[in-house]
């Protein structure tokens, strides 16, 4: 496949377009940023990421689970040389949602009623952690692959399966990033997604489930492990789940 | 991996601020090594441990040394085991990025059985059973910063504006947009812009009168629960001034932290003053 470099905006043609969200809102929902394009700073060429911008045809925006793991292979994929550290650059995840893959972003995110602007905000941006790897309509499908790789390095499309099988798991797992970005911890949870049929129960049960992880994860080695010991420690994660949910809803 | 220095543990752990056990010590220097051209980086330990049966937990590969290295900008929470008494890891390039939390610490590799170790103290007995992945020994946790982007300005955080809604004289504070918003009345606001764009003496002015009180009350605000703010496009380069500087977001002296943040605005302001002073002698 023929790839080509990643480009960039400047930080100050972000700055201007965040400002600018509302007098574009109709680039965003029909038109598209091509002629700004050729202004200064729209350019910005990296020599670090390559990739082929034939990938964004194949994108598909329904949101659907599958849709998700399938977008988010592709992009881990096509992305060549792409790190953490620069997968937390606005630039360059703004670039992409303004430029190449400007209907993608749009057919997935936008509504076409007074929501946009805010959704604009949170999915053609990226700013900060969050920002780049839980909002940005390109960077979140980049990290979901990520951590799938970080939690089955074999069988990184199984792992996205179960951390996106709801909405909810993929927040809840993120979002508590200090117990679940350990690999041991990462590994084992997408194990017992698989085998737990209470976490796949409702919504709430992901976010019962992952505070007793946080809770009773700290202070604790699980790097010198085996696997089957970090989900003895998880399945008592999960008794204490369950007990806090019945207890709640008594409550 | 969250470490409390005053958490206690079952069995005695060797720590400098714990007397768990006495006349030993664990000591870790770390140095970082950046390529900027690679974007390698690559991290040195040099470890001093005094305390016979860790060296020799060590020594039979029953317990291990290493760092737990914490980086939230890439997401990277890994235990990098090290060399003894020195090592060297390489990272890959772009696994580490901004503030960079390094946590010494021993371990147990496996379940060692009446652990009693010399020094301990006499609550922990005749000896304790220790599981695999407990932790045996810690040192301060240490912050290196890897290839950090600018910072910004403090004052592209925040925008003032007028509003009828507040009484002339008062500002307040409204952290729950994509900038801090500072309100003040329609005078008070003309004051603050032609005193800010007048001169660079009068700028040092707003900056200690108006924004070291703003601060202050962000960082009072952070502290009652950072993550109430986290989704706020302002909170990620605040936090990040917040590292630069060594500001805690848990609370604590609001008033030097402010200052530390806005890089010592008196300072600038006294330094206006004695040049202003030079120029009159001139």
């Amino acid at each position: 496949m023929p790839t080509e470099p990643v480009k960039l905006l400047s930080a100050g043609v972000v700055e201007s377009l965040f400002e600018g969200i509302s007098d574009n809102l109709p680039l965003y929902r029909s038109g598209d940023f091509l002629g700004m394009a050729r202004s200064n700073g729209w350019e910005i060429e990296t020599e670090l990421v390559s990739w082929d911008p034939t990938v964004v045809s194949v994108l598909d925006p329904s949101g659907s689970p599958d849709a998700e793991v399938k977008n988010s292979l592709l992009i881990y994929a096509a992305l060549e040389g792409m790190t953490p550290a620069l997968a937390r650059d606005e630039r360059l995840w703004a670039r992409l949602c303004h430029v190449e893959c400007l209907v993608y972003a749009r057919d997935r995110w936008l509504r076409g009623d007074d929501r946009d602007a805010g959704l604009v905000r949170s999915h053609f941006f990226a700013g900060g952690v969050t920002g780049a790897r839980d909002d940005n309509a390109i960077g979140r499908l980049w990290w979901n692959a990520h951590v799938a790789r970080l939690a089955l390095p074999d069988d990184p499309a199984l792992a996205l399966r179960r951390l996106l099988a709801r909405a909810n798991n993929r927040l809840q797992i993120f979002d508590r990033a200090d117990t679940a970005f350990r690999q041991p911890l990462v590994s084992g949870i997408v194990r017992l997604l698989g085998d737990e049929p209470w976490l796949d129960s409702d919504d709430k049960a992901i976010a019962y489930f992952m505070r007793e992880v946080n809770k009773r994860s700290g202070g604790f080695v699980f790097e010198a492990l085996e696997p089957e010991a970090v989900d003895d420690h998880l399945r008592r994660c999960v008794a204490f789940a369950k007990a806090s949910q019945v207890a709640t809803d008594v409550g | 991996m969250k470490i409390s220095e005053s958490a206690s543990y079952p069995h005695p752990v060797l720590a400098h601020w714990s007397g768990d056990i006495s006349e030993a010590s664990f000591t870790v220097t770390m140095d970082l090594a950046e390529d900027i051209g690679t974007g390698k980086v690559a991290i040195r330990c040099e470890t001093m441990l005094d305390h016979p049966e860790l060296l020799a937990l060590l020594e039979a590969g029953s317990a291990g040394f290493g760092c737990f290295i914490t980086c939230r900008e890439t997401g990277f929470r890994r235990l990098q085991p090290f060399g003894l008494p020195t090592g060297v890891h390489e990272f890959a390039p772009g696994a580490l990025l901004g503030l960079v939390q390094l946590r010494p610490l021993i371990w147990a590799k496996e379940d060692i059985h009446g652990y009693s170790p010399t020094g301990a103290h006499p609550e922990f007995g005749g000896g304790m059973d220790i599981r695999a992945g407990d932790i045996l020994a810690l040192d301060d946790e240490q912050r290196v910063n890897v290839l950090r982007p600018p910072v910004a300005s403090i004052e592209s955080i925040f925008e003032i504006a007028a509003s009828d809604e507040v009484v002339e004289g008062l500002f307040e504070v409204d952290p729950g947009g994509d900038r801090v918003l500072i309100r003040m009345g329609q005078e008070t606001y003309q004051l603050v812009q032609n005193l800010r764009e007048s001169d660079t003496a009068s700028r040092a002015v707003v900056m200690n009168s108006l924004y070291v009180p703003v601060v202050m009350e962000v960082l009072h605000r952070l502290s009652h629960g950072p993550e109430d703010f986290q989704s706020h496009r302002w909170f990620e380069p605040f936090h990040r001034r917040c590292d630069a500087f060594d500001v805690s977001l848990e609370g604590g002296a609001l008033l030097s932290d402010a200052q530390k943040m806005l890089n010592l605005p008196f300072g600038g302001l006294g330094q206006l003053i004695d040049q202003e002073g030079l120029d009159d002698a001139d």
